[in-house]
This record gives C-alpha cells, structure tokens and sequence, in this order.
C-alpha cells in the first residue's frame, strides 16, 4: 500500500507538472498576441490607464499601416515602464521597431497613487531575462520561486487571464462609456483629496534612462500626454506647467524624442473623460485620430 | 500563522519533522504530546503571546475541578464545583466578547451615559469560544461519569490546545479526543496522503469560493444604497456560499492537518446546503457546535422529553438564540437565532420534520430551495452588522429589485468566480455521490480518485485563488 501511494503521488506530481507547462504555454500565446509581443511591429505604446484607454491599437494599425504592439497596463509606474521596454526590446518583436509612443502625465514623476505591487504583473514574462532580474528585486523570496517553479500562479491576476483570452480572441477593444461628473470631482477638489504633483530625481532619472535605451537603438520616441481633466491640470497649476515645461524641455534637448501634450487642446472638453484621468471612447476616438494624424506626418518626414 | 499562509506550511514541515525525530528517540506517547504542545502553544502564541494566558488559564481550572470532581462523591459539592468551574472558565469568554455589548445595553436601558472605551478597545483572543467550550465539555463530562479516568495535565492541556482545532474548531468532545492523545499513534503514509487530499480541498473552498466571493459580497454591502434589489440579493446568496465555504474550508484544513498527524478530529460540515429540512441542515452545519448545545444545554433543559410543548419550544428558542449570542455580541445575532428558531418551529408544527414524510426528488430540490431561500435570509443578519442595516439590504432586495445588474470589479472577473463555483459544484456532487472522498475515514478505494481530484484544484488555486488574512468565524 505505501509504495503503491508513494508510486501514485510521483506519477501526480508529474502530472501536475506537466498541465502547469500546457496551461502556462496556452496563457503564454493568448498574452504575447493581446500585448503584440508576437509579432514583427512598427510602434509600441507603452504605458498605464491612461494611454491604454485613450488608444485603439486596431484603427492606428488599419489607418497607418504600421504594425503596433500595445504593451500598456494598468497601475505600472516609471520603473515597471522600464522593465517593460526593456522586455519588449529583447523579443523578437522588437526588430522592427520605429516609433515607441511612451504615456506621460502631469503624475509621471510623482511616484504615488500607483501599485507598488505592479511587479506581479511581469510574472508571466518570469523566462525572460530582464523580468526574472526586475521580480527577484521586487518580490520576496518565497513568491519569486512559487511562481519561477509553479506558472499557473503567474496568471493569478484577473487582468492577465483576461489579456490571455482576449489575445486569442483576438480583441483589443480597451473603452469605457461613462461620461465623468464633474460637480462630484469639484466637490472632491474643494475638499482638497487630490494627489499631490511632485517631481522624484529618482524617477525622473528612471525615466531618462528608460528614453535613452529606445534613443540609443535609433528607436524614435513620443511623449504622449493624453488629456487629462482640466480641473485637476489646474489644482496645482505651477507644479503643472513646470512639469509640462520639463517634457518640452526634455525632447528639444534630444533629437529622437518628441513630445505631444494634447492636454491645451482637449483637457476642458469634460464629455471625452470617464473620470478625471481616463478618457471614453469618444475621447479614444478623438485622441487615436490626433495620434494617427502624428505618426502619418512623422512618417512621411522619415520616409522623404 | 493562517492555514492559507506559507508561515503554516514552514510551521507543519516543522512539526512533522520533530515529531518523526521524537518517534526514533522513542515510539513514547508523551514526547510526541510534549512536541505537540510546545508546538500548539507557538502557533496560539504567533498571534499573541498573551492570549497563550489565557489559554493555560482555561486549562488550568478545567483540569483541576476535573481532578476534584472526579474524587467527589457528594453531589452538592459537585454541581458547585461544576458551576463555579463554569463561570469561571466563561469569565475570559464574557469579558472579552460581551462585556462591552452588555455595559452599553444596560447604558442605553437605564439611559445612563456611563463610558467603556476601555472595554471597547479590548482585542478578542482568537478561538477563545472554541477552546473554552471545549476545555468545558471535559469537566461536564466528568461530572456526568462520562469519563471516569484520570488525564494527565500534559494530555489535557493539549487536548484544550491542540493547533489544528484551537482557532476555529471542530469543538472536540473529551471522550473522542483525548483516548486519540493518550495512545502512541503514528501516521501512516496513507494518512499523511488524505490529510494533505482533505488540506488542499479545505484550501481550495477558502481561496477560490469564500475569497472570490468575499470580494463580491464586500463591494455590494459597501455601496448597499447605490445597487439594485436584484445586485443585493446576488451578493446575499454569494455570501451564503462564502460562509459556507469559509467555515466548512477551515474546517477541512483542521481535519486535514489533525489527519496528517494520526488524529481524527470530528467532520464539521456534512453538505448542509443539500439538505431538505432545517432539522436536518443543523445537524449538517457546524456539527461540533449543534452536537455541544444539543448534549449540554438542551439536554440539561430537559430536551424534547418535558411534560409540556410550550418548554420544548423554550428549550429549542434556548438553543438557537444561544447559538447567536455565541456567534457574537450583538443584536443581529439574537435576530438570527430567533429568526432559525421561527424556521425551525415552523417546520416543525408543519409535519416536514416527521419521519413518514415521502420525499421524491422534484419535492426535495423544492423544498432544498426554499430551505436555501431561508438560510440565505437570516445570513443577512449574520452579515450586516446592525439590524437597521439587514432590514435595509431586505428592504431593497424585496423592493427595489429592478434596477440594473451590477457584476462588481468587472464582468470577466464575475464571469471566473461563476465558472469557480460551477467547478465547485461539481466537485460538491463528487463527494455527494462518493466519486471521492475527503474524510477522515472510508477513503481507502477512492484514494487514487482523491489524489487526482486535487491536481485540478492545486492548478486552479494557483491560477484563480485570492489569499485573505482572515477566516470568518476568527471572531468568533
């Protein structure tokens, strides 16, 4: 009876081994098609919320004619960007490579109100070198090798089972239909619950440094600021103009890097926001077209 | 330490490890109880040290009104003995659970405007309600022959400490317990295997139904006033299946835990939600805590052998509405109690509880509905912390039922935890039917089907399970 059982529990841990390597492989497929790390691609959008949802990968694709991989996710800050270009740039997909539009606002530098735990969010890409480095740092040590050893756990988060569906489905559809209440926000400004503008060297270095690896391979860089709700632009107005000022700054200092702020034209435009950060889809459609209007110029530039 | 942590794991590998050492020391019952004690106080321990006082206290004065009643013959100095060794060992318990709900009743009665922020700060000790009751079931065992041996201190204190059970139950009784502590036992490979088989099933019902849930539940409650009747009651009827799973998944940890070491602590769910009757229900939910207020309340009231209906109905409203109090200090716990006690009379005055009652399969899904229907209702109580609260959420959920379906988080994220609780089900009717078995006993020809059963629920738990730090019935 004991050996029987013990022959019982091998052939089950082998088992187990093997459905985690199939579930982990089809998960794997239906991810690197959702965020287009499959395929040979012209521009990568890289960033959190905001660009994710001010963008429809498919009309810039259909419109431009360029291939495009949409590698953004929710809560992800400078760093985790870092680790995401840095992904990116080791796959395949990144031969290819002309335009790396980057998401930046008026938070960028701040270094709160986003996921401190947004590293769990790489444990898919664990096989990949520069993950594997970024999550041993971040995580503690008994979750790094839970999900190096078991890689059903990589897919613990609903948005990444989610990513995996929708990548075989082949649905990139990213909106919401909510238009923003505005007297609500008004009321939250009053009472002064609005996160703070701040400017973090730190970050700020990450951020040059993120810039410099995509300038450095020749890789054309755009600052995207999509819009942002104008009450909260002007909640601290002088910290905002300051670190619109640095963006401007930063790309005529470097001749790859350019930098779009649609925030002038669209922040005071209340009916394109789902909230004060987030557009609809009628901002998406507003802001996919400015974004496709840009890159076709920037092409046609390139190209004569 | 939870069960649902890796500190537990670290924590068992531990105990496994010392009590394998102790066993090529000497195959000796009291080094193995000497390792387990030391080791059951540092699990109580990692949560607080000071609760461990309270603990070896409870201990302490159960043992010796055992030793004293024990060499007692005259009855008069028995039942004071068991009384005041009641009281006293209730002492910790009332103090700590309803000292505060008692001082501020007798306030808001008397209207006097007296304060106890100190006694409102008080941090429950966690498990005090199971180990208390069970340390009690010992002494009232004494006093009623029951158990005519001697324990030793050493049995006895792990008997009221034993870690598988001091923070949530099964409430063991002394004469199935401790003949398990006093003999050498040490587990078989088999029993290693179920017990980690009934873990992970226990496991599997916390973080992949209760947690999923929970999330579900929270949110709704928390926005109560924004969602339709129809969103409430989805969350009502989530929240049944959470408690359900939280309680009974704890308990299957426990029993799995206590089976890997060579114990078999008692089964404390039983399928409740399938049964027929709340008759029958009550004898499948909680079984540790019906069986105690059966045999030591109901039973010193008289039970059902009085002369008249009207102290029967007293002793069965006696049993649920302690049953709520037990649960916690608060008004909505009396409101469940009573409101089990009106089901249960009810179907009582009604014949459904008559054994020549024929059921056939159409009557038993109805009346199982309509049993769940029930039970879902006074869970609402059991949920919401005031009674105004309860009726709010029934109000709209009976009111206001249109309005829109909200699906909480997201739609993909509902649409998971329902595939969650399909595979559930499903597993739920594995049992039912005997496919495989996550017992203490009778699991010998389904071993090969058990083992394979948890291969999908380890993938699942690792791909869809959500880890909270807490069980619902640590408060109690």
């Amino acid at each position: 009876m004991k050996r029987k059982i013990l022959y019982i529990v091998i052939i089950a841990v082998l088992a187990f081994f093997i459905a985690d390597n199939l579930i982990n492989y089809v998960m794997m497929k239906g991810i690197n098609n959702f965020y287009g790390l499959n395929q040979k691609a012209d521009i990568l959008l890289i960033g959190h919320s905001h660009l994710m949802l001010a963008t429809d990968k498919e009309r810039i694709e259909r419109e431009t004619g360029l291939k495009v991989s949409k590698y953004t996710r929710e809560g992800v800050n400078v760093s985790d960007k870092k680790v995401m270009i840095e992904h990116f740039l080791s796959t395949p997909a990144a031969d290819s490579l002309r335009y790396v539009l980057y998401g930046v606002d008026l938070a960028t530098f701040t270094g709160e109100g986003l996921s401190k735990n947004s590293y769990k969010l790489f444990y898919p890409f664990l096989d990949n070198e520069f993950v594997d480095n970024y999550v041993r740092q971040q995580s503690s040590t008994v979750d790094y090798w839970l999900h190096k050893l078991v890689k059903t756990t990589r897919f613990n988060d609903d948005g990444l089972k989610n990513g995996a569906v929708r990548g075989w489905l082949n649905n990139w559809d990213n909106y919401k239909n909510n238009v923003i209440d505005v007297e609500s926000y008004r009321k939250v400004l009053e009472n002064g619950d609005e996160r703070r503008i701040k400017m973090n060297p730190d970050i700020m270095h990450q951020f040059t440094e993120s810039i410099e690896i995509l300038t450095s391979k020749g890789i054309r860089v755009i600052l995207v600021n999509t819009p942002t709700l104008d009450l909260l632009n002007d909640f601290e107005p002088k910290k905002y103009n300051k670190i619109m000022e640095w963006f401007k700054v930063f790309a005529a200092g470097h001749q790859l890097v350019d930098f779009w702020d649609f925030n002038p034209q669209y922040a005071s435009n209340h009916s394109l926001f789902s909230d004060r950060l987030h557009l609809n889809i009628y901002g998406q459609k507003v802001i996919t077209h400015e974004i496709i209007c840009g890159i076709k110029k920037i092409d046609n530039e390139n190209s004569n | 330490m939870f069960f649902n942590s890796f500190n537990f794991i670290g924590f068992f590998l531990i105990v496994l490890f010392l009590l394998s050492v102790g066993r090529l020391v000497g195959r000796s019952v009291t080094i193995r109880n000497v390792i387990l004690l030391v080791c059951s106080y540092w699990f109580y321990g990692a949560f607080n040290v000071g609760f461990t006082v309270i603990l070896a206290f409870v201990t302490t004065v159960n043992y010796l009104a055992g030793k004293f009643i024990i060499n007692t013959n005259n009855l008069k100095n028995r039942n004071r003995l068991l009384a005041f060794t009641v009281v006293l060992s209730l002492l910790p318990l009332i103090f700590y659970k309803y000292a505060f709900f008692l001082c501020k009743s007798f306030n808001d009665i008397l209207h006097l405007e007296l304060s106890f922020e100190l006694l409102d700060g008080l941090i429950l000790p966690v498990g005090i309600s199971f180990f208390t009751f069970q340390a009690l079931s010992y002494t009232i065992d004494i006093y009623r022959g029951k158990i005519a041996e001697k324990t030793s201190f050493l049995d006895f204190a792990l008997f009221v400490s034993f870690f598988p059970t001091i923070l949530s139950g099964p409430i063991e009784k002394a004469r199935n317990l401790l003949p398990q502590i006093q003999r050498y036992y040490f587990p078989t490979c088999s029993d290693v295997v179920q017990g980690i088989c009934i873990f992970i099933w226990g496991l599997f019902k916390k973080i992949i139904i209760a947690d999923r849930l929970a999330y579900y539940v929270d949110w709704a409650y928390d926005s109560a006033q924004y969602e339709s009747g129809l969103t409430l009651a989805v969350a009502a009827i989530f929240y049944s299946i959470q408690i359900y799973c939280d309680f009974s998944g704890y308990s299957d940890m426990a029993l799995g835990v206590a089976k890997a070491l060579g114990f078999n602590v008692t089964k404390n769910f039983h399928q409740p939600y399938f049964s027929r009757t709340l008759k029958e229900f009550w004898h499948k939910w909680h079984i540790a805590l019906t069986s105690w207020f059966t045999e030591y309340v109901y039973f010193s009231l008289g039970g059902s052998r009085v002369k008249s209906k009207i102290r029967w109905i007293i002793n069965i409203s006696a049993i649920f509405i302690l049953s709520g109090i037990w649960h916690g200090a608060a008004w909505n716990y009396i409101v469940w109690g009573v409101l089990h006690t009106l089901y249960y009379l009810s179907e009582h005055f009604l014949g459904f509880q008559n054994k020549d009652v024929k059921w056939n399969r159409l009557t038993s899904v109805l009346s199982g509905l309509w049993l769940f229907l029930l039970a879902t209702i006074a869970w609402i109580f059991f949920r919401v912390e005031t009674f105004d609260g309860a009726l709010y959420i029934l109000n709209k959920i009976f009111c206001e039922f249109s309005g829109g379906f909200s699906m909480g988080a997201s739609s993909f994220t509902f649409a998971t935890t329902i595939l969650m609780l399909i595979i559930f089900i499903s597993y739920e009717y594995m049992i039912r039917y005997k496919r495989i078995i996550f017992d203490v006993e009778g699991y010998d020809h389904t071993i090969v089907a058990n083992i394979i059963a948890v291969i999908p629920m380890l993938l699942l738990m690792g791909m869809f399970g959500r880890s909270s730090d807490s069980f619902v019935y640590f408060q109690f």
